[in-house]
């Protein structure tokens, strides 16, 4: 089977220290441009509130909404089913911008779009993406979900997860393993 | 009351890039739909200097819009018939040129057919651009067609008053034909940003 990179993210370790950010904008020496965010939620209903931490990036739906409506074919999938942006083809017209139900994408300094692309340069070399190696709780998971022995599927299967606007129908593989069983 | 509330707290990080498409794409779009309309009703062959001119600015817009203008040839050396901006560049191109080409053959019968096929497309590709965006809920993927194809024809009925020989120097039909040619590049501008931020 063709693998399928994803990430998982523990709701239950990730203290929202933004380490991914800082991580991100330094693998990209791209700093003021970091291309993944994090966001505190207050979830509930006063008394019973918590508050919720979600570091976000380009989710490589697997019905990318972004692929489809670029003019020029630069945004496309990747043989392992990650959404990538050719940028020799990119004009900026900013269309997968507006599709984009994440708001992940944003024009980046060159006027081409930019989001994250789960490092493809660190993946390919057989390493984890820059902010999944510098979580300093170990929140954060990349790996082959295909692959029955990774540690990815092994918690996608143990653990219930939940993907950002299922509504939207995108299919997303960026997961968050619930903080409550 | 909704059982959960889920609001906002903090964020840090990557940017929502909050207005993706400003002023200028507004402006773009009012005219392309002003030279479709123009194309398509009756008195195009009289006003295709008017759509030449609209287009060719609004290419010019679109063109400075872009973040890296020097792929913009991709537009044509790619095959992306669901894109919607894809079909909207080559009816800038193809427009350009039969307009050009009918200026230079005023008599050729086809060419006017032409024209009004290429400015009915003008006027419905941003519609539907803009509508097929599910992740912007603001614009309605029927309304938003449907209104840019009245404001299209609405802005050129309101040129062609200004540019009829009858009503000129004429108050009472030129006041109210440039208020609805402003009131339509507004009530795109509106649309345009009711989808962003």
């Amino acid at each position: 089977m063709a693998r399928r990179f994803a990430m998982a993210i523990d709701l239950k370790t990730c203290v929202g220290c933004a380490a991914c950010v800082v991580a991100c904008m330094n693998q990209n020496e791209s700093f003021g441009y970091s291309r993944c965010r994090v966001t505190e939620h207050v979830m509930g209903v006063y008394p019973d509130l918590r508050l919720e931490i979600f570091s976000e990036r380009c989710n490589h739906c697997e019905i990318a909404p972004c692929v489809p409506v670029c003019p020029t074919g630069a945004s496309h999938y990747s043989a392992h089913g990650l959404v990538e942006v050719d940028q020799r083809k990119c004009t900026g017209c900013r269309a997968c911008v507006a599709a984009c139900p994440y708001d992940a994408r944003f024009p980046g300094r060159d006027g081409t779009a930019s989001k994250c692309d789960f490092c493809e340069p660190l993946v390919h070399q057989g390493r984890e993406p820059a902010c999944v190696a510098q979580c300093p709780t170990r929140a954060m998971v990349f790996g082959d979900v295909n692959e029955a022995r990774s540690e990815i599927r092994r918690l996608l299967d143990a653990r219930k997860a939940r993907v950002r606007k299922p509504e939207a129908g995108t299919r997303p593989h960026v997961f968050y393993l619930e903080a409550r069983p | 009351m909704t059982p959960e509330t889920f609001q906002l707290a903090a964020e840090s990080g990557m940017r929502c890039c909050a207005t993706f498409w400003g002023l200028d794409i507004a402006f773009e779009l009012f005219l392309a739909g002003l030279a479709g309309g123009l194309m398509v009703l009756p008195r195009a062959a009289q006003t295709r200097r008017w759509s030449l001119a609209a287009l060719a600015l609004a290419g010019l817009t679109l063109f400075l819009h872009l973040g890296q203008k020097s792929a913009v040839l991709w537009f044509y050396a790619s095959w992306q018939p669901q894109a919607p901006m894809w079909w909207g560049a080559w009816l800038f191109a193809l427009s350009i040129a039969v307009l050009a080409w009918w200026e230079r053959r005023p008599n050729a019968g086809w060419l006017r057919v032409a024209a009004a096929m290429l400015g009915a497309g003008l006027i419905l590709y941003p519609g539907f651009m803009l509508g097929m965006l599910a992740a912007r809920p603001a614009w309605h993927p029927v309304w938003t067609p449907i209104s840019f194809v009245v404001l299209s024809l609405g802005s050129a009925a309101a040129l062609l008053v200004l540019l009829d020989p009858r009503f000129r120097g004429r108050l009472a039909w030129s006041a109210p034909a440039a208020a609805i040619l402003a009131i339509c590049f507004a009530t795109r501008a509106v649309i345009l940003f009711s989808g962003q931020g």
